[in-house]
């Protein structure tokens, strides 16, 4: 395995050196101008030509119902009642119950015909432009462990988020905000470690704007204005932290040992030199009111119950215009409806059909489809059998994904979970699987996109993980 | 009040109500409180063998904007200010005393020079509404950055 780390290393001693020998230090490093952007993964060996350049993935936290929205099982009416088929791996989450055909009705759109729930109608209307994929399955039942296999790849060990690995491997487009933005992310089920750097550097970390709890309305980086210090005074204050940090290095420089902190404090810097930069230009990303009414309707700004999520997918359009690598939005803990599935469902569903959509059609419009990446998923479904209550438990033994964008087959359907939707039968998608299709598109190979820690390389996909070819385009 | 439910009610405002470092805080389960959220502490509801370590840009603006650093730093530079045996401290004595206080060292000469020049230099770009007022201030702004060093934020 070749070792991915070893021109980010050389790039950080460049770095040291440079600062050593500038008589501006630290504080007007602008390290990102002077060096590669892409540094990380730019040796040949990890990196092909690439299809899409950012990723948008829309989480649906809380396991949306696949046999009620994108998984028509029509097998499921004519068998109602009847007791679920046994499980192929002798795990089930939630054992027992009778087989419950959907309430909603099922139409299908478009030249290839999917078979999509009428939960979906917007969506449904652009199905040939998707790409599903109904064979995904994960290993954790519940919410936490399932979310940061989903994010991680695994739910054992604190790895880092999908999101850090690919901003890891490509670097950043824009300079003046993170490359890893996650707009309104659940706080529990895996909270910050569904976005975390884990052991890769700190500037890889995903950057959280609000929070599940809170309206997008209000997703903005927090404390970026300071009506005590002017841009001017914040510049000096800003040099004269490089400063006290240079003067602590050159004491250190005389020990024969490396200075431990020399990265955290590297990482530290840049990050208020972003702080600084971000204070002046991020408002106006957040600023809503320049996009057209014929925008805002598209995303259902303004209007009931399509608004929180509008913004949110119009924040994640403006982010991938200016050049963010990864962008999510989550519809934090909406779908987990073991109880009044068929109301909740239907709204949740109401909340997000439209922006999504309208996400779509915007990023098509713009051209920005080509080359980005759209994700649409859970942490996993739910289970065809009930237990005679208007809800559906846990079900990581099946769920369907879709993508859409740069580099994907259009109207494709991959793999196939059995007739009733309990397990993934056919062509079976497991997360490490999906994180390599996910690399693969993005131009990285996930076998060699590889950081060294605790003594040896480590991978997003660990050592599993199998590009899916029959996805792309 | 027991010692953790003052905590609890502390936590509940928001607010620690003193300007004293702390090691150890509370953790509640459930309640998913603004600072562990900015620093990103682990999820408690997951296991969670090592923290994640964490450096991003909105860390780096809560330590320059946030109504907390600078309550800090006011808090400090008037306890630096406070004149001893009746003597009022110089500018000089004021950020060794600072630097004394929030590293738990003495102040190395050319550390004193640099905040010197920092204070006069940083002067015409604050406000203050007396020459006391504008001097706590400037101290105030050295004190911010004291609080964003390695010395002060990491252990050794």
């Amino acid at each position: 395995m070749s070792d991915a780390s070893e021109p980010d290393r050389s790039r950080q001693r460049e770095r040291r050196r440079i600062l050593r020998s500038s008589a501006l230090g630290f504080g007007w490093l602008a390290a990102r101008a002077l060096l590669p952007e892409t540094a990380h993964a730019s040796m040949p060996t990890a990196r092909f030509p690439a299809r899409a350049k950012r990723v948008i993935f829309l989480l649906m936290h809380g396991g949306m119902s696949h046999v009620d929205t994108f998984d028509f099982k029509p097998a499921l009416a004519r068998d109602a009642g009847k007791p679920p088929p046994k499980p192929p791996t002798g795990f089930s989450f939630s054992p027992g119950g009778k087989l419950e055909p959907s309430p909603f009705r099922f139409t299908r759109y478009g030249e290839s015909g999917a078979a999509i729930s009428e939960l979906f109608p917007e969506v449904g209307s652009l199905a040939d432009r998707l790409c599903f994929v109904h064979s995904m399955h994960t290993r954790n039942p519940a919410h936490g462990g399932a979310m940061l296999e989903m994010h991680t790849g695994t739910d054992t060990f604190l790895r880092p988020s999908m999101g850090s690995w690919i901003l890891y491997g490509l670097g950043t487009e824009n300079r003046d905000l993170p490359g890893f933005l996650t707009l309104c992310p659940s706080l529990a089920h895996g909270g910050s470690n569904n976005w975390s750097a884990g052991f890769l550097p700190g500037s890889c970390q995903g950057t959280p704007l609000g929070n599940g709890g809170g309206s997008p309305k209000n997703a903005s980086f927090r404390y970026l204005t300071n009506k005590f210090r002017s841009p001017a005074a914040q510049r000096r204050q800003l040099d004269l932290l490089a400063d006290m940090e240079r003067a602590e290095s050159t004491v250190r420089s005389d020990s024969p040992w490396r200075d431990p902190l020399a990265d955290v404090v590297d990482a530290r810097l840049e990050s208020f030199e972003l702080a600084f930069r971000m204070q002046s230009i991020a408002p106006r990303h957040f600023d809503l009111s320049t996009e057209s009414e014929a925008t805002r309707k598209l995303y259902g700004i303004d209007e009931f119950p399509t608004d929180s999520f509008g913004r949110q997918c119009l924040l994640a359009r403006r982010f991938a215009e200016a050049g963010v690598r990864f962008i999510q939005c989550t519809h934090a803990y909406r779908w987990d409806h073991h109880t009044g599935l068929r109301n909740e469902h239907a709204l949740s569903a109401r909340e997000v059909d439209r922006p999504i959509a309208g996400l779509l059609r915007d990023l098509d419009a713009r051209g920005l489809l080509e080359d980005t990446l759209v994700v649409f998923g859970s942490e996993f479904g739910r289970t065809p059998a009930v237990h005679d209550r208007d809800g559906r438990d846990h079900n990581p033994s099946a769920f369907t994904i879709w993508l859409a964008g740069a580099g994907v087959r259009e109207g494709h359907h991959h793999g196939a979970s059995d007739e009733y939707g309990c397990y993934a039968v056919e062509d079976r998608v497991n997360l490490n699987d999906f994180h390599a299709t996910l690399l693969h598109l993005l131009g990285l190979d996930h076998e060699k996109l590889t950081f060294r820690y605790a003594g040896r390389d480590f991978r997003l996909t660990d050592v599993g993980g199998e590009v899916v070819q029959a996805i792309l385009a | 009040m027991a010692r953790t439910e003052l905590a609890w009610a502390l936590i509940q405002l928001g607010d620690f109500a003193t300007p004293r470092r702390s090691l150890y805080l509370p953790r509640y389960r459930n309640v998913p409180f603004d600072y562990y959220t900015l620093f990103d502490a682990a999820d408690a509801s997951v296991s969670t063998g090592q923290r994640t370590t964490t450096t991003v840009a909105p860390q780096a603006l809560w330590a320059l904007n946030s109504p907390f650093v600078r309550d800090m730093a006011l808090a400090l530079a008037t306890r630096c200010s406070s004149a001893v045996n009746g003597v009022e401290p110089s500018d000089a004595d004021r950020v060794s005393r600072a630097i004394e206080f929030a590293l738990a060292r003495h102040a190395e000469q050319n550390e004193i020079d640099r905040a010197l020049r920092f204070l006069t230099e940083i002067r015409p770009d604050l406000k203050g509404k007396d020459d006391t007022e504008l001097g706590r201030e400037c101290l105030a702004a050295f004190c911010e950055m004291l609080f964003a060093t390695r010395a002060f934020l990491y252990l050794r």
